[in-house]
């Protein structure tokens, strides 16, 4: 079992250490970055569902494309059958508007606030 | 004709005419010669016979020839059996023989007789015996009266005296018999009652025991008029005094009672107690009086209106002065007088009034407001209530009228007090609105602060997380290289956020003359490199405002960030071109920013474009702050910002500042 993860994020230190951390517990060999909502839509919509990644982590502040607006997006485009990604959003934030949004979005499988601990990353392997 | 001197020799004529006389009502002269004493004895109507101690008519007048029946001639000589018309001649006989024997006149008040046919007369007659020198009795002189009808009438009068007393006595009004000196002589019981005098019947009594001496007099005065016959009749009040205390109020109906003769003998007096009608009329009256005060002295002003005749019938003193016209005046005015051609919203008053008073015919009771036309043409606005009131045969409407120019006022200055009200509730609104929405920013710029402070170090503890899982060369170098990038965003952090901070907390920026021209020059010196590389082309327009009074750090902000976005965010196909200008909107100061830049998608990040920390492009320079700070400048200073913006095309930014700020 080797899942596909991308990482969705414009911090670029939070791509490098994410990477890091996930290839050092060894959860995880194929790991894809994306600066914002847009490059993993275009992406996804390009490739085959079999390329597709098993583990979405999105953040939320991103230009061109954030979290929120690739969420609509996905649902939009693939909603249906690629559902079977799980997506965990990542953020700074603390605002309950933001925890609760996350939480009440049904393609939204966790929120976890940053920065990443290695127990919410064996979670949510665990879980994929 | 009978001769009575050659018939009647034995007696002096002479002498029986006298006896005759002496008994009957007439009076005649001592000297009367026999003839026209005969004659005079065939006139009257009394029947006169003379007879003899034999019993045998010796003279019978012509009054006694009829009764009888026969010729004069052929009744002397004759006794009473053989005239037999008598009932019983026995006692006639009788009678006239005690006269003789007793020499006595003889009375016998009542006696029968029978015509022959059949008749019965009633007789009253004297005897008389006719005596000769010696004073021996010759004959006998009987005068007899009819009486017969006296009987009947005295019949009459007796069955009618019992009907009137029975009337009298049994009459629910009280009656009385006075005599002149107001000596009660007859009462009946009605009056004993309405004295409160036992049942028993006390005949003597003084009408002074009832009545006051006021009216004792008055009823004596009065009285002169019925002794002297000027009347038979009168009427008057009187107090009766009961002998229980009480004051009862009579009509009294006196009649006078005269005797043959037209002489005063007694008055009849009957009462009739009044005193309950006395009282409900004083009562009503004073009820009247009461309401007549009410309407009179009421403060508002009030009219009677005959609905039929459409005129008013009654006005009080308030009316009067309200519409300062007098009661007589008001009288003759119609209604609609007394409003001008149309209310105050323009409707009709005739229309109007009829439409009002019809339905308070209807029995409605209505209140309306209305503007009333004074005498001397001054318009005063009125409530005015109507009702129907309750008349016999007519359709009265009570109007009542109350000036309400003071309540006008009141009501004009309450509206004005909740007007200003309610733009202090509007101002308040708005300043909660104010508030609720700076707070609303104060917690986003909390969780912002918190989030970008949080990125920060975050990235630390990873990097050492990173560092301390392999401390080989290679990740020290890798770490301090990561390690650098993470502090600087730090710090920018750090400083942005303290410059938010800054312009939030700053409530009156200091403010100076700036010239619009020189704060464009400024921008364009801190940005000569972009603009020289660029190439871009920035053109003004200030000549509608060209200076401001505003705070010189946020406006040299404001130019610098909005100028340097157009340079950061143009389209490399195109030259940048920039166009700033100002001009005045209304009550506002307006500048604008319009370039041919890359433009924003405004339909996805319309609502992000002044949040903090948003971007909407990959420049590595964009960093999501600029018109964050620009718009917090702006509202500092009482402005607001918009943007209009289409991609690939360019953006304009207008600013909105107050126009006071204009130099």
């Amino acid at each position: 079992m080797n899942p596909k993860i991308a990482i969705v994020d414009d911090d670029t230190i939070f791509q490098f250490t994410t990477k890091v951390k996930i290839q050092k517990l060894g959860l995880a060999s194929n790991i894809q970055i994306f600066n914002d909502g847009e490059e993993i839509m275009d992406y996804l919509i390009k490739v085959e569902s079999i390329e597709c990644p098993d583990i979405i982590l999105l953040d939320i502040n991103m230009p061109m494309m954030d979290g929120w607006d690739f969420l609509e997006e996905y649902k939009k485009h693939l909603g249906g059958s690629e559902s079977k990604i799980k997506i965990y959003m990542l953020s700074s934030s603390i605002n309950p508007v933001d925890v609760d949004k996350a939480k009440s979005n049904k393609l939204v499988d966790d929120y976890i606030i940053k920065p990443i601990k290695d127990e919410d990353l064996f979670r949510i392997f665990e879980k994929s | 004709m009978y001769s009575l001197n050659s018939k009647i020799k034995k007696v002096s004529w002479l002498q029986r005419l006298k006896s005759f006389f002496s008994e009957s009502q007439y009076r005649v002269d001592n000297n009367l010669n026999a003839e026209f004493g005969e004659s005079l004895l065939n006139e009257i109507q009394q029947l006169v016979c003379i007879k003899n101690k034999d019993g045998r008519y010796v003279y019978a007048n012509l009054a006694f020839s009829d009764m009888v029946d026969l010729p004069m001639d052929s009744i002397i000589g004759k006794n009473d059996k053989e005239i037999g018309f008598f009932l019983n001649p026995r006692l006639v006989q009788e009678a006239d023989a005690k006269v003789f024997e007793s020499g006595q006149k003889k009375h016998i008040p009542i006696e029968p007789y029978t015509d022959k046919y059949g008749n019965l007369y009633w007789f009253q007659t004297t005897k008389t015996p006719l005596k000769n020198k010696n004073g021996e009795v010759q004959e006998i002189l009987v005068i007899s009266n009819d009486i017969t009808s006296n009987l009947a009438v005295q019949q009459k009068l007796s069955t009618s005296e019992l009907r009137y007393r029975s009337i009298f006595e049994n009459n629910y009004s009280g009656i009385i018999v006075i005599n002149r000196d107001l000596k009660i002589t007859n009462k009946n019981k009605a009056f004993n009652k309405l004295v409160d005098l036992p049942y028993a019947r006390l005949i003597t009594d003084e009408l002074s025991n009832y009545i006051s001496k006021e009216d004792q007099k008055d009823l004596k005065d009065l009285m002169l008029g019925l002794f002297a016959r000027n009347y038979e009749y009168f009427d008057l009040s009187l107090q009766l005094n009961t002998s229980s205390g009480k004051i009862l109020s009579t009509l009294c109906f006196v009649r006078g009672l005269y005797d043959q003769y037209g002489n005063f003998t007694e008055a009849v007096v009957t009462f009739q107690d009044i005193t309950t009608e006395i009282e409900s009329h004083k009562e009503l009256e004073q009820s009247e009086n009461r309401f007549r005060s009410i309407f009179d002295n009421a403060t508002e002003g009030l009219m009677l209106l005959d609905f039929d005749t459409k005129r008013y019938i009654d006005a009080n003193n308030s009316a009067e002065v309200l519409f300062g016209y007098s009661k007589q005046e008001l009288l003759e005015l119609r209604l609609g007088d007394l409003s001008p051609l149309n209310q105050g919203d323009g409707r009709d008053s005739t229309y109007l009034s009829s439409d009002y008073m019809q339905k308070a015919v209807q029995g409605e009771k209505i209140t309306y407001e209305w503007i009333v036309r004074r005498k001397d043409g001054r318009l005063v606005p009125c409530e005015v209530r109507l009702a129907k009131l309750p008349y016999k045969d007519r359709t009265i409407v009570r109007t009542s009228i109350i000036d309400i120019t003071e309540r006008k006022k009141a009501e004009h200055l309450l509206n004005l007090e909740k007007r200003k009200l309610q733009e202090s509730n509007q101002e308040l609104i708005g300043l909660n609105h104010q508030l609720a929405n700076q707070t609303s920013q104060l917690q986003e710029f909390a969780y912002i602060s918190s989030h970008n402070l949080r990125s920060p170090a975050g990235n630390i503890r990873a990097l050492l997380d990173f560092y301390n899982t392999d401390a080989s060369s290679d990740n020290l170098r890798l770490f301090l290289e990561k390690l650098d990038i993470v502090s600087t965003d730090l710090m920018d952090t750090i400083n942005e956020l303290a410059l938010v901070v800054k312009i939030k907390n700053e409530l009156a920026p200091e403010l100076g003359n700036l010239s619009l021209a020189k704060l464009v020059d400024k921008a364009a010196d801190s940005l000569s490199e972009q603009i020289k590389s660029k190439k871009a082309v920035i053109t003004i327009n200030f000549d509608n405002v060209h200076e401001i009074q505003a705070s010189k750090t946020y406006m040299d902000s404001i130019f610098l960030n909005l100028i340097s976005n157009a340079l950061k965010y143009s389209n490399d196909d195109v030259i940048p071109a920039l166009s700033i200008s100002s001009g005045v909107i209304k009550d506002q100061v307006v500048l604008e920013f319009k370039d041919n830049g890359l433009g924003i998608d405004l339909n996805k990040f319309g609502s992000k474009i002044f949040g903090l920390r948003k971007t909407f492009h990959r420049n590595k320079d964009s960093n999501g702050v600029g018109l964050f700070i620009t718009k917090a400048q702006v509202e500092a200073m009482k402005g607001t910002i918009t943007v209009k913006s289409t991609p690939n095309v360019g953006s304009t930014f207008t600013i909105y500042l107050p126009k006071k700020m204009i130099v």
